[in-house]
């Protein structure tokens, strides 16, 4: 029987993409630079969202009122990362890593970061948690390292 | 079935190469809230949106994932739509479907693209590999080596086979193409939304540009465009409680025929020619005129605005849509301008601003603007316009979309 052919295509094209991040996140990062999280206040329900978005969808009202939160607020929900992702590939982490998401102070919305200083074991929500920032920023989400627990 | 109509029409202002300013929620947000503001909805009173733009352009495949609370859809229904260059339509056409059926008093339609996140002609590749695996059957090998997908790893290059094809057809010669482009974006220039408006261009300019394939030259080229278009589709019913204006844009017909990438022709004559498209001429388009009861387009259509990614296209799409028999000659005569008998493309068409997922809507967009007498900055068409075509294409050149307007409802 005849071999069933394939076709082996090769682009050799690099694929970049540049997403804008908008004025409103530029804004953001640019307090995250200064070690500060911004948030956004919708004029009708007056929710504050952060990170900043230019439109709150409960209400399609255009948010206005800039306001700077408290580096703190509470653990709503986590999940613990065993696992990373190389270049496509599952590998084990050294240790594992908790992903929190994070109501601050004043903010009607919730934050993901990494939180550290707890261990899987014994986090909780609930627990009261403080912002950490890198000690050099950049302007970058990074700028953020994660949060611990408020001594 | 019921009747539906444009009631608005909203851009998020001129379509421009890059917009660094501003992330792809907020390139499509100011459109929304432009077509809402010329009406006497509110977002609530909208039941469905229905939304595309070029799939992989950038990068994004579900971007209403993105975007759903800037386009006041939170909690509706949401339905993406996404067919290549025809999408535009498509998405228009899906939102008509909503209305026409009962399933909605009101729909919203949004076409985008924002060119500058990606790379368009990466983009294209991976939308061109369906077509490329169906053009294995005609030869071309897909690695870029030998045939190298039709001149150039380029939509440009499958366009220039068209190109040459329709000129020996029509009997015309490139000086025609150079000619068609000039009128184009002296067009453009008359529309404030437009892309690349030059003020009374002439042919001469036009046949300075450098050649990219014979006999394409970069002026007969589109540009890739960022911007959205946005529409709002009411049931005859509900008119008078929404629109703003007693002149509102009727949809008479909807009309589409594909296949695959035997570029239109499977149907007639010769497989791979791209200039033959019978699937436009004995389809879609008699299809179009029975729908709306047009029995004479050259006399009963006063303006269409074609899909011309390419300038030849704005010769080629009228002769096929039987609004002109010639264009080569038409064009000579001056039968196509804004103040002609069969005007093109008053807005500059295509080949002056192409934001992808937007073009084939703002077909729509400006043939709705025409018949409502509101296209601004000197590109309305001095008659009234009772009846007017819009046509998409996209694919390999073998989908098309026809939609026709008139200033009074079909009794059906």
């Amino acid at each position: 029987m005849a071999e069933h052919k394939i076709v082996n295509s090769f682009v050799g094209l690099q694929f970049i993409y540049n997403y804008r991040v908008g004025e409103y996140l530029d804004k953001y990062l640019d307090g995250l630079q200064s070690k500060k999280i911004l948030g956004i206040t919708c004029p009708e329900c007056e929710r504050v969202l952060v990170p900043p978005r230019s439109m709150c969808g409960k209400c399609n009202a255009k948010t206005k009122k800039w306001v700077t939160l408290k580096p703190v607020g509470t653990l709503k929900n986590f999940t613990i990362s065993h696992v990373e992702i190389e270049q496509g590939e599952i590998k084990d982490r050294e240790k594992p890593v908790i992903i929190g998401q994070i109501k601050l102070e004043g903010a009607d919305s919730l934050l993901t970061a990494k939180i550290e200083g707890v261990s899987p074991k014994e986090v909780k929500t609930g627990l009261k948690v403080k912002a950490v920032f890198k000690d050099t920023t950049e302007g970058t989400l990074q700028d953020l390292d994660h949060f611990e627990p408020v001594k | 079935m019921r009747n539906v109509a444009i009631i608005s029409v909203g851009y998020n202002g001129r379509f421009v190469a890059k917009r660094p300013d501003v992330n792809i929620p907020e390139l499509i947000q100011p459109a929304v809230a432009n077509a809402i503001k010329k009406t006497k909805l509110k977002y609530s009173d909208i039941g469905v949106v229905v939304e595309g733009n070029m799939p992989t352009f950038e990068g994004i495949n579900y971007p209403h994932l993105w975007f759903s609370d800037h386009i006041g859809a939170a909690g509706k229904p949401v339905l993406r739509i996404s067919t290549g260059g025809t999408t535009g339509m498509s998405v228009f056409q899906g939102g008509y479907y909503c209305v026409a059926s009962g399933m909605f008093d009101v729909a919203m339609v949004i076409g985008w693209e924002k060119h500058d996140e990606g790379d368009a002609q990466v983009g294209l590749i991976g939308i061109v590999l369906p077509e490329a695996f169906s053009m294995f059957q005609f030869g071309p090998d897909m690695g870029g080596g030998g045939t190298g997908m039709m001149g150039g790893l380029s939509s440009t290059g499958g366009a220039s086979f068209q190109a040459l094809s329709y000129l020996h057809r029509a009997k015309g010669t490139p000086d025609h193409i150079d000619k068609m482009a000039a009128q184009a974006r002296s067009n453009a220039a008359k529309n404030p939304y437009a892309h690349l408006q030059h003020p009374n261009c002439t042919a001469a300019d036009i046949a300075k540009t450098p050649m990219v394939s014979y006999p394409l030259r970069y002026g007969h080229t589109c540009p890739a465009s960022c911007g959205a278009c946005v529409m709002l589709l009411v049931a005859e019913e509900k008119v008078k409680k929404f629109a703003d204006t007693d002149r509102v844009a009727w949809v008479k017909a909807v009309a589409t025929a594909s296949s695959d990438a035997t570029t239109g022709n499977l149907v007639d004559g010769q497989i791979n020619d791209p200039a033959e498209q019978a699937i436009c001429e004995k389809i879609a388009a008699p299809k179009a005129y029975k729908m709306a009861g047009i029995q004479n387009p050259k006399k009963e259509i006063q303006m269409c605005e074609v899909y011309d990614g390419f300038a030849h296209q704005e010769l080629m799409w009228p002769e096929k849509l039987h609004l002109v028999d010639n264009s080569c000659k038409a064009i000579d005569e001056g039968r196509l301008a804004i103040d002609g008998d069969m005007p093109v493309n008053p807005s500059g068409g295509v080949v002056s601003t192409n934001a992808i997922g937007a073009s084939a809507m703002v077909r729509v967009a400006e043939a709705s603007l025409q018949i409502m007498g509101m296209a601004e900055g000197g590109h309305q068409v001095p008659r009234r316009v009772k009846n007017a075509l819009a046509h998409g294409w996209g694919g390999l050149f073998q989908f098309v979309t026809i939609t026709i307007l008139g200033d009074e409802p079909v009794k059906r």
